[in-house]
């Protein structure tokens, strides 16, 4: 079996360790294990490789990794790192950052606590992270856990952690990262999902995807369910912009760039916002665990996970998913996968471009004419030819009657 | 494979009941093809319990769908209603189980669906002279087995349907019934077999795109109604419904309230929008 979940919990928290048997190394840990297999995969172009991990760190305060996401012509890092001791009701956002950058940016020394520096990014984002170490700001303990999941299959590839806090704090924030291959995308896609607990923080969830040998950012699609409707789906992938040339560029059989079938989106607000939640699936076919926290508000989003009934044991020296302390729930979720998608058609780069798109205001006169099944309507002769190329079951000429403009009908 | 079309589309001036005339035209077709398709599928069973002749005052369709999937030993049976009434010029829609369905209850001898979904709010235009543009879009490829008719009075977001949707699922191979009112609102219901219960939808699951650009998308499949939990007590249990994937010749556009928009996708093929929905059927198939 390629896939493997895997999963630590510590009773304190502590961040800002470069100890072996802290967080930071397990992470930096399971990422070198994973780096190692991927990259022997037939035919990777797309190696991984550390840069920095926690046992970079020159400064007191400052913890992270630096990971490489190679690529033939373009390579680019990510990093992660926080800025402080922060914690509780210290936490603000941007105490911590992703940044997403070309290799080519990168000033590989001692700069930025032990972490190099970037002279531009192509994304950065805040993604502040709770600390609750001894010496955090203000000062309190919780406990924690990191959650690994990886699947080395060639081709379809991920990476994912999650890092969060568990206990009563409400201010904490969570985060998972998920590195994810398609067969159609130019390198690793790159997700990140943080929800945070406290009431009107609600949530952040990026994708940035590897097209056209660079990075462009995308929104889930289809459109994840949202409000109040409790509902989770699987099988959403992302959909960036469309673009000038190449993948995602105007008319084409475009396929999509989906996240890893184990993972499930969607809304679960509540007055009582709940985190770290596990259910049976009601089916039998597993259990589903929650990889972070509800937001209060109706506008906030999770992620959950389903792990199969039977999912493979967990990296030598690591803990199991479930061994973690969760919080059983039986109540209002309702689970919807979807069915599988097909490639999307991509239409024309302007709409009402009466060649690939028809819309309902061309249906005056000439738009008629030029309209594959409104223009068989039309009576004389030759109005059935269409106007912008090969109709629809056209056989050229009129096929309506001479008389009478509608009627009578007939099958086309 | 391409969709069968059937064009029913007429000026709205020349006759004292061009709707009526219209709706006639749906019934042979409807019946032909739920002889077909009963025909290639004997562990389920269509039925057209009303057609759009047989209820004074009314006019439409009742439809029955029963499954072979089984509730407690019994065959799950579904039931879709989409009647007009010419007098009130009102809508009846509903879907629902055919358990919910009081064949004394109202709409004449369509009877009344309960339980479910549905809406009366929205109206045909009987006594305006609007031409109707209408089209029966069906096919008998097994296992993507559809029926849609799909009408409208003008380019109004309130005078366009997809009245009739019965159509196969592709992912458990039971029937599913569906439509709009005239209004764009969407009703649907299916079975959820893993779980063992009513699913019923008020929407397709949508892609976005960057809005300068059309997309079209497959397998259209619906976005099923869940509890809106937060106002409900008790809380009820965690539930699993299965999805349903409409037959490969449908999918969803970009559009909404276009009827009969035209799409020449980049593979080939080409599709004409059904009503208010998003919904498109493929016209043409570049390997057929």
């Amino acid at each position: 079996m390629t896939f493997k979940a895997s999963a630590l919990s510590w009773s304190t928290w502590n961040w800002l360790s470069a100890a072996p048997t802290d967080v930071g190394m397990r992470l930096n840990e399971a990422f070198a294990s994973f780096a190692a297999q991927v990259n022997a995969n037939p035919g990777q172009s797309n190696p991984l490789a550390i840069l920095r991990n926690h046992a970079s760190a020159t400064g007191t305060s400052r913890y992270g990794y630096v990971w490489r996401l190679g690529h033939p012509s373009a390579p680019v890092l990510l990093r992660f790192s926080n800025s402080g001791n922060r914690q509780g009701y210290n936490l603000s956002s941007s105490s911590a950052q992703f940044q997403l950058a070309l290799e080519s940016t990168y000033s590989n020394d001692s700069s930025t606590d032990g972490y190099g520096s970037f002279s531009s990014t192509l994304f950065q984002l805040n993604a502040g992270l709770t600390h609750y170490g001894p010496d955090g700001s203000p000062s309190q303990s919780w406990g924690g856990v990191l959650l690994v999941l990886m699947d080395t299959t060639p081709g379809q590839e991920f990476f994912s952690y999650t890092l969060g806090p568990t206990g009563a704090e409400i201010y904490q924030g969570n985060q998972t990262l998920v590195l994810f291959r398609t067969p159609h995308s130019s390198n690793w896609n790159v997700h990140v999902f943080l929800s945070e607990v406290y009431g009107g923080q609600g949530y952040s969830d990026n994708g940035f995807l590897a097209i056209n040998d660079s990075y462009v950012s995308g929104f889930l699609s289809p459109a994840p369910p949202s409000g109040n409707n409790q509902q989770l789906v699987r099988g959403l992938g992302f959909t960036p912009a469309v673009q000038a040339t190449g993948s995602f560029s105007a008319n084409r059989l475009q396929p999509r760039i989906q996240l890893p079938s184990c993972f499930w989106l969607g809304t679960n607000a509540h007055t009582d916002p709940r985190r770290f939640s596990r259910t049976s699936s009601p089916i039998g076919n597993g259990t589903f665990y929650q990889l972070g926290a509800a937001g209060s508000v109706s506008f906030s989003r999770d992620l959950w996970l389903l792990l199969p009934t039977g999912t493979p044991a967990a990296m030598t020296g690591w803990g199991t998913v479930g061994a973690l302390p969760w919080t059983s729930i039986s109540d209002r979720l309702s689970f919807c996968p979807l069915a599988p998608l097909e490639p999307l058609l991509l239409g024309g780069s302007a709409q009402n471009d009466f060649v690939t798109d028809w819309p309902g205001l061309a249906a005056g006169a000439p738009g008629v004419a030029q309209h594959p099944f409104f223009s068989l309507q039309l009576q004389g002769s030759g109005s059935g030819s269409g106007g912008g190329g090969s109709g629809g079951g056209e056989t050229g000429g009129s096929r309506r009657p001479s008389t009478g403009v509608l009627w009578p009908r007939g099958a086309i | 494979m391409a969709a069968t079309l059937l064009d029913l589309s007429r000026r709205g001036d020349t006759s004292a009941a061009p709707v009526a005339e219209m709706a006639a035209g749906v019934d042979g077709p409807l019946a032909s093809w739920i002889s077909a398709a009963n025909a290639q599928n004997p562990t389920q069973l269509l039925t057209l319990a009303t057609n759009s002749q047989q209820a004074d005052g009314f006019l439409g369709w009742t439809t029955r769908a029963r499954l072979s999937a089984l509730d407690n030993g019994v065959p799950v049976e579904l039931m879709s209603q989409w009647v007009l009434n010419l007098s009130t010029s009102i809508v009846t829609t509903h879907v629902g189980l055919a358990s919910g369905h009081a064949p004394a209850g109202g709409l004449a001898n369509h009877g009344l669906l309960s339980g479910g979904r549905g809406t009366t709010s929205s109206q045909v235009s009987l006594n305006r002279p609007y031409p109707l543009v209408a089209v029966i879009a069906s096919s008998l490829t097994p296992g993507q087995e559809f029926f849609a008719f799909a009408f409208a009075q003008h380019t109004f977001s309130n005078r366009q349907a997809v009245a009739l949707l019965i159509a196969k699922d592709g992912v458990s191979g039971l029937w599913h019934l569906g439509h709009t009112d005239m209004a764009g609102v969407l009703s649907a219901v299916a079975w959820s077999s893993s779980s063992a219960r009513l699913t019923l939808a008020d929407g397709f699951r949508l892609d976005s795109f960057s809005t300068t650009s059309c997309l079209l998308s497959r397998p259209a499949q619906w976005s099923w109604i869940t509890p809106s939990i937060v106002y409900q007590v008790p809380l009820p249990p965690v539930q699993w419904l299965d999805p349903v994937a409409l037959p490969q010749d449908l999918a969803i556009y970009t559009r909404t309230f276009g009827h009969l928009a035209y799409f020449k996708a980049a593979d080939g093929s080409e599709w004409l929008m059904l009503g208010a929905a998003r919904l498109m059927v493929r016209v043409l198939h570049p390997s057929s």
